[in-house]
């Protein structure tokens, strides 16, 4: 309240603050809520007065007023330095407004036609009587131009084009496919996208979510192929969505998948526009946000954790076995512990002899029990794992040689752990990082130690009590409304072809029924088919 | 009437697996006792005579699809006679999932975890029962439409290891080494047992879309569980022999111990006995569902979660006193040769009856 008591009346136009002494506007502070319903005003200086009492000088506001087309009119501009290209304001804006002569025949009541018609070089330009529209207009990159005696502003956007470059995706490195990422910039984006489906039939529907954030959302569909129920569903939910600030996707995404609870992940967050791209054409459904470099597949099924695009570049036969080896590693990187665990301590009987005397010899004089040697090894990993991700490039590689060389070669050296942990423990981590979603890694750790528990508590009778509680959990997830374990449970012959294995595109012609709504057919004669 | 939720083809035709494989997993040797080497034989076709009946449930299920059998009797012929008939399913529920959980409870003391109270188990058992049943009955399809796949993949893969060097041709043949009465015997008491497949499908019946139309995937799941039970017969005679596998108790589980391939296979009754510890889940799902459906019946729709904790207990204190295997053994033998099947044909007639009666109240509206 103070701030804005201290902010109110200092313009930085003298004549303006002069005005606004006399007026009843200026007097009293301003809270920025109140623009809410304000309408533009008819002079200048009450806009500049206004805009100032609002956001204070610190922020940067530079409010300039020139008398154009020989003294007949007054324009009042309005702008954040920080947010705006200067030079395009200077080349584009200002100059040729303040250039024009009075050769045109003028009706002042069609001064702001005239701008914007006649004068201004940007195509980006928007009409407006509300102060609330001004005042977002100015936070998003705009310049606003006022009118004297007129209550209507034109919004001219001249955003500052300081977003990084397009780059490699860095999270989902791939050896075929195509070598561009999302950026922050939603526009860019979005570019990114349109220009892989250059369609009108792919739909953009914009939000704004966050009481203060004001953060841009962009829900993206087919609208002849998804299902609409789902686009419904997904965009009632984020028009529910009331929270002051929202930083990316992963926080958007947690404020409207359903049962937040459960460890699996519901969407998918990828880097990739060619992987957006490729599953709205399957009838996914995906949500951009501003300032975040990722973009939101909804729904997600359990099988979409091991794909990849490079899937789709390889020999259907390479890429069916490399999502085989997937599927086994996400089977190791929960299980091995704890069948590691079992049969050594409670079903020896499956261990072969020869192996059974090596696991002996290589646990004498270790001192913990193997469950918890083999819970701490895990634990340590990990650590490691936190520690090195954490830390600079360089130094997280340091972090990560040393862990290994101490733990792997000194830890059994001293007794302190078997051999055979050792590598049990690396084989099921290093397992969990092949799956190919990095959200899934977590989730894999996590019901490690949940098996390691249950194998260590009653040995194979509790492994598969985890497995088929871990199933339970599996088969009672839903994705925005779509059962999670789809293609297999409800079993769909045609999308299973797209799942464990990757069968030819020539075999592959049918969308997944449960994800279109109408156009089934994505190969071939592309007649409708329900 | 609010409209239940439907299961899939899928999930209906491993609910029919798991409805055939129940106790008979334990109680096969009677069979084996019955009809010798023609064991295989009986149960094929003591399996495939449950046919007609289930036919006749899904028939009477046309005429009022969302209700259960026990539903028309009350609607048609009174609550009371109803409620008499719920109490008596939910006592043989109890008893099925009892003698499962206790023969399966005795199993594992045997081969693994000897020192392991077997209340403990018991009472994993339950709980996760009762967290799995919590959840709406298309859940627990999809989980046992998994569960059933991982389980027959499991089993049979084990066995695999055991052919050729495990299997004895002179242990199969002559087939019928028996008297046609044996044979008979071994039939008739393959469809008493299997008929705890009709305990469940008299409850899940109002979950099947147009049931006696889809009479095929029930049919489906009973011709290739016939095939596959048949099989495990076959293959644990064949490793055996008829007169071992009558004798002996868990003959899964012990022709899985002597399957060895070199020194590196060894122990496969391990994954054995995860067959059978899948079976003894579901078994106990399934029977706390129909008793928790039946309380529902009996109590209405009142505290449905209390309901459901009673139907979690009641099922948990006869399977914590039985504790002989001998017991659990006989029981699930009287139940199958006298009891289930009996009842269950009772209730279809009444529920026949019913049928008449509403036909004749409404003046032929139902179909």
């Amino acid at each position: 309240m103070k701030k804005y008591e201290k902010q109110a009346f200092k313009l930085t136009n003298k004549k303006a603050a002069k005005k606004s002494e006399s007026n009843d506007i200026n007097s009293n502070p301003v809270r920025p809520s109140e623009a809410q319903n304000r309408k533009i005003f008819t002079t200048i200086d009450d806009n500049f007065g206004f805009l100032t009492s609002i956001f204070g000088e610190s922020i940067g506001l530079t409010q300039t007023k020139y008398e154009i087309l020989e003294g007949k009119a007054q324009v009042g501009i309005s702008y954040m330095q920080n947010n705006v290209d200067k030079n395009m304001i200077s080349s584009y804006i200002v100059k040729p407004i303040i250039e024009c002569t009075g050769d045109y025949l003028i009706d002042t009541s069609n001064l702001s036609v005239l701008i914007q018609s006649k004068l201004i070089h940007i195509p980006d330009v928007k009409r407006s009587t509300e102060m609330k529209q001004v005042v977002t207009a100015l936070l998003e990159g705009y310049a606003i131009i006022f009118l004297q005696d007129m209550n209507e502003a034109l919004l001219v956007g001249c955003k500052k084009a300081d977003f990084r470059a397009v780059e490699a995706p860095n999270n989902e490195v791939t050896v075929l496919a195509s070598m561009d990422s999302f950026t922050e910039d939603l526009e860019a984006n979005c570019s990114m996208i349109s220009r892989r489906l250059p369609t009108p039939d792919l739909h953009f529907e914009e939000y704004t979510v966050g009481r203060l954030s004001n953060t841009r959302v962009k829900l993206l569909w087919f609208d002849s192929i998804s299902n609409l129920k789902v686009v419904e569903e997904i965009r009632k939910r984020i028009q529910s969505i009331d929270i002051d600030n929202i930083d990316g996707i992963g926080e958007l995404a947690e404020l409207i998948v359903e049962k937040p609870l459960s460890i699996f992940p519901k969407y998918r967050q990828t880097q990739r526009p060619d992987f957006v791209a490729r599953n709205l054409t399957k009838g996914y459904i995906a949500i951009l946000c501003s300032n975040s470099p990722f973009a939101l597949i909804a729904p997600m099924f359990f099988i979409d954790n091991f794909k990849t695009m490079d899937d789709y570049s390889e020999n259907f036969f390479i890429s069916s076995f490399l999502r085989l080896v997937r599927v086994l590693a996400f089977f190791l990187s929960t299980s091995l512990s704890g069948l590691y665990v079992s049969f050594v301590t409670y079903n020896q009987a499956i261990v072969p002899s020869t192996l059974a005397i090596n696991i002996a010899t290589g646990r004498d004089g270790v001192p913990l029990p193997t469950i918890i040697e083999v819970l701490s090894l895990s634990l340590i990993i990990s650590i490691i794992r936190e520690a090195s991700l954490r830390l600079p490039g360089s130094v997280g590689y340091f972090i990560g040689s040393l862990a290994a060389v101490v733990i792997g070669q000194s830890a059994v050296t001293a007794g302190y752990v078997s051999a055979s942990v050792i590598i049990v423990i690396a084989v099921s981590a290093i397992s969990s990082y092949a799956i190919s979603t990095t959200t899934m890694v977590y989730p894999a750790r996590l019901i490690n130690y949940f098996m390691i528990l249950m194998a260590g508590t009653f040995g194979m009778f509790g492994l598969i009590n985890g497995l088929i509680l871990v199933t339970w959990h599996l088969v009672s997830v839903r994705s925005f409304g779509m059962p999670y374990m789809y293609p297999l449970i409800p079993f769909d012959k045609e999308a299973v072809k797209d799942s464990f294995i990757r069968a030819p595109q020539a075999y592959t012609k049918i969308r997944p029924s449960i994800l279109v709504h109408d156009n089934t057919v994505k190969t071939g004669n592309n007649t409708k088919k329900n | 009437m609010p409209q239940n939720v439907k299961l899939t083809r899928e999930q209906i035709y491993f609910f029919t697996y798991l409805g055939i494989i129940g106790n008979i997993v334990y109680t096969h040797t009677w069979i084996d006792n019955d009809a010798n080497r023609s064991a295989w034989v009986a149960t094929f076709i003591g399996i495939l005579l449950l046919i007609p009946f289930v036919l006749w449930t899904l028939y009477l299920g046309k005429f009022s699809p969302e209700s259960t059998i026990f539903d028309i009797i009350r609607d048609s012929i009174g609550k009371f006679p109803s409620c008499i008939l719920c109490f008596i399913f939910i006592a043989i529920n109890i008893c099925v999932a009892a003698t499962q959980l206790t023969m399966f409870t005795e199993m594992l003391k045997v081969f693994v975890l000897q020192n392991t109270p077997p209340i403990v188990i018991i009472a994993i058992m339950i709980i996760i029962a009762f967290i799995v049943v919590n959840s709406d009955i298309t859940v627990i399809g999809r989980l046992v439409e998994i569960l059933t796949v991982i389980a027959l993949l499991n089993y049979f893969s084990s066995f695999a290891f055991a052919f050729p060097k495990m299997i004895n041709i002179k242990y199969i043949f002559p087939i019928f080494d028996t008297s046609l009465l044996g044979v008979i015997n071994g039939i008739a008491f393959t469809t008493g047992t299997t008929s705890e497949l009709l305990l469940i499908l008299m409850m899940i019946v109002c979950n099947i879309p147009e049931p006696f139309k889809h009479r095929n995937w029930v049919i489906s799941g009973i011709f290739s569980s016939a095939v596959v039970f048949s099989l495990a017969i076959l293959i644990i005679m064949a490793m055996l022999s008829p007169e071992l596998a009558k004798r002996i108790a868990f003959g899964g589980v012990n022709s899985a111990r002597l399957i060895t391939l070199g020194s590196s296979i060894t122990g496969l009754e391990i994954f054995v006995i995860g067959t059978y510890q899948i079976i003894a889940l579901g078994k106990t799902i399934m029977s706390m569902y129909c008793c928790w459906i039946s309380f529902k019946r009996i109590f209405g729709e009142r505290k449905t979660r209390l309901q459901l904790a009673l139907a979690a207990l009641v099922l948990a204190i006869p399977s914590i006193l039985l504790k002989s295997y001998n017991s659990s053994y006989f029981i699930a033998v009287f139940l199958g040769r006298f009891i289930i099947l009996p009842f269950l044909i009772s209730v279809l007639i009444l529920a026949s009856i019913g049928i008449k009666i509403m036909k004749k109240k409404k003046g032929c509206v139902l179909k």
